[in-house]
């Protein structure tokens, strides 16, 4: 057996060139696949991340009912245990109420849906505050200010520093107006988000509803690797009155959506390693063509054909893991340069929103141990695998004709 | 007297060509006992290679009986006759035939690799065989770098490592000078007379058939003269 490993060996280390253009074709593939991986992975990744941490969080806590009724008077009775248990678990929680009116700067008018934040929260933890279009995140301390979306700051015609009024049904019964400055427009999120919101201080907004502290929602943002359904459990311990939900249980089409996805770039990945194989198979099939007189004569000198068999195949496990690992070797900056640098593809992209979710405009691979132990021992294996025909054929050769033919 | 090594009875051989079929051997009967030093030779297309092949378990006879040391290797499967070449049979090709990415020691080793034996035995068997055919100091060199008479006495060496009773050779000198051509005659006697091996090559030179013991001329597939060199008057 050390023998015939070493033979093995030494047949890959001589035939220098043959080995080079095999293990270079497995290495492309290797290359290549590690990179479809790594930004499949990458745009998944980065989409949720993106959509989590903007606004949405990886987790939400709504009284029991809220999100059947939306009703203004379903509250979070006692928010701060919870908060506390999420701070604790290393999230940033971030308190919301919820309610809607209208709004009208000059002569023109619109409804539309207030959000009542804590700014430091939402700081501290998210990242639409930095999602600006035009003048800043409304102040830390409540200051009367507001904060819209585009296309309603468009259809409302007014630019940051400009006054908006208010209207709406306050929590007692009566009309609650005031009048705020807008401190900025948030760049375009999601249609619905753009068209309606007026976000402003909680204080405000308390003031503005006549609220008395009623908190609607409370968002939990964490690091992307969170165990999510660990992260609910706890939380639900701390407060079981509540409804806690993952983002996949808000969102199930958007979770749906990216299952999906990871499923296509799966199946896209194994045609294209089908494909890659085919090609190993076709550079492991011409490399024994043009040995075959070098097999017959090992033949006619008395090598058996299970010899001859376990040596070719040897060999390919050789170009193979070559191959493989120096994929693996030259993917490895590929992967980590995508994941600093990107690409830009707002150039080709007229829309970056999808179901109102905004995607980064570029895309970005997201590295992992996965695919670098995954497609090199899978590419290995389809080597491997490709090269039994040619081992076969190889073993089956009349030694005569091989000599007297090649 | 010396037992015979190979023992043919009426072996045939044919090619089909298409649809047509091409006789190669008619009804060959021949002896050849242990020891001797034996040249066939014959035009081209008389049948030469294609009975050292039959000899040699890598071809098969038409029909016949192919006998090497009293045993019918007709009958033989693939495994047999593969471990008959390893064990039995040295071979020597017209085209030295050796395998290239291996280093004339290397190829000299293979056969002996082939049979199990240990590193060193067969380190110290090569090394010693490649000095007897005078190709001291280029034991690590490959095919590529060595000239085609260096070649082909490792090819000789190769042959005559597993130290096998039968030694084919098919037009050994024919790829290198006179000069050369008579070294690795004088060679190959001197393992004939000292080893005892039987050896059995085509040839057509007529200055290697001289040098033969036992003449076999071969026309059209068929024998035409055995006996001394001498006696034979070239057509």
């Amino acid at each position: 057996m050390t023998d015939l490993i070493r033979l093995a060996w030494l047949n890959t280390y001589r035939q220098k060139q043959r080995t080079a253009i095999t293990a270079g074709t497995i290495a492309l593939c290797t290359v290549l696949l590690i990179l479809l991986f790594a930004l499949s992975q990458g745009f998944v990744t980065h989409s949720i991340e993106n959509f989590t941490a903007s606004f949405t969080g990886k987790l939400q806590a709504h009284s029991d009912d809220y999100r059947e009724t939306y009703d203004f008077y379903t509250a979070i009775d006692a928010p701060q245990p919870v908060i506390q248990a999420a701070q604790q678990l290393g999230l940033t929680p971030a308190p919301r109420s919820y309610g809607f009116g209208l709004v009208a700067a000059g002569n023109k008018s619109a409804g539309g849906m207030f959000v009542g934040v804590d700014p430091q929260a939402e700081l501290a933890g998210f990242r639409l505050p930095g999602h600006m279009q035009a003048g800043q995140f409304i102040a830390t301390q409540a200051q009367g200010q507001a904060m819209l979306g585009s296309l309603l700051a468009l259809n409302l015609d007014v630019q940051p520093g400009d006054e908006l009024i208010a209207l709406v049904q306050a929590a007692d019964g009566s009309m609650g107006n005031m009048l705020f400055t807008i401190s900025g427009i948030f760049a375009p999120v999601g249609d619905e988000f753009d068209r309606s919101t007026v976000m402003l201080h909680l204080q405000d907004y308390d003031d503005l509803f006549y609220a008395q502290g009623r908190i609607h929602e409370i968002s939990f943002n964490g690091p992307a690797d969170t165990d999510l359904l660990a992260a609910k459990s706890a939380l639900i311990k701390v407060a079981p009155e509540l409804e806690i939900m993952t983002w996949q249980e808000l969102y199930v089409t958007l979770a749906l959506m990216a299952e999906m996805m990871t499923s296509y770039m799966l199946v896209f990945a194994v045609i294209f390693g089908l494909g890659a194989a085919i090609g190993v198979l076709n550079t492991l099939l011409m490399a024994s063509y043009e040995r075959l007189h070098e097999y017959g004569i090992m033949k006619a000198i008395g090598t058996t054909s299970v010899r001859l068999f376990a040596g070719t195949m040897l060999e390919g496990l050789f170009i193979s893991l070559l191959g493989s690992v120096i994929g693996g070797i030259i993917a490895l900056p590929l992967v980590l340069w995508l994941q600093d640098t990107g690409i830009d593809i707002s150039q080709w992209m007229e829309s970056m929103n999808v179901m109102g979710v905004a995607f980064d405009p570029v895309w970005r691979a997201h590295l992992t141990l996965e695919p670098f132990i995954m497609v090199p021992s899978v590419m290995a294996v389809l080597s491997l695998l490709a090269a039994v025909y040619p081992a076969l054929l190889v073993s089956r050769l009349n030694p005569t004709e091989a000599m007297r033919e090649h | 007297m010396s037992s015979p090594v190979i023992q043919l009875h009426q072996v045939t051989k044919s090619y089909q060509l298409g649809e047509l079929e091409v006789p190669a051997l008619h009804g060959i009967d021949l002896n050849i006992n242990a020891g001797e030093f034996v040249a066939m030779a014959g035009p081209s297309g008389s049948g030469k290679t294609t009975l050292l092949n039959i000899i040699g378990a890598l071809d098969d006879a038409s029909s016949g009986k192919v006998l090497v040391n009293n045993e019918d290797i007709s009958l033989f499967s693939a495994g047999k006759k593969s471990q008959l070449r390893r064990m039995q049979i040295g071979y020597i090709f017209q085209h030295y035939n050796l395998i290239p990415v291996l280093t004339a020691l290397e190829n000299t080793e293979y056969v002996l690799m082939l049979q199990g034996r240990a590193k060193q035995e067969r380190h110290d068997i090569a090394m010693q065989l490649l000095a007897q055919v005078g190709l001291q100091g280029k034991e690590h060199h490959l095919p590529s770098q060595l000239s085609g008479g260096q070649q082909q006495r490792v090819a000789i060496a190769r042959a005559i490592a597993p130290e096998p009773k039968l030694i084919l050779a098919d037009e050994p000198t024919a790829n290198v000078d006179s000069h050369t051509a008579e070294g690795l005659l004088d060679l190959m006697e001197q393992l004939n007379k000292d080893k005892g091996c039987t050896f059995l090559f085509s040839t057509h030179d007529t200055a290697v058939m001289r040098r033969s013991h036992r003449l076999i001329w071969l026309k059209d597939g068929a024998v035409d003269y055995d006996g001394e060199p001498l006696g034979f008057a070239l057509p």
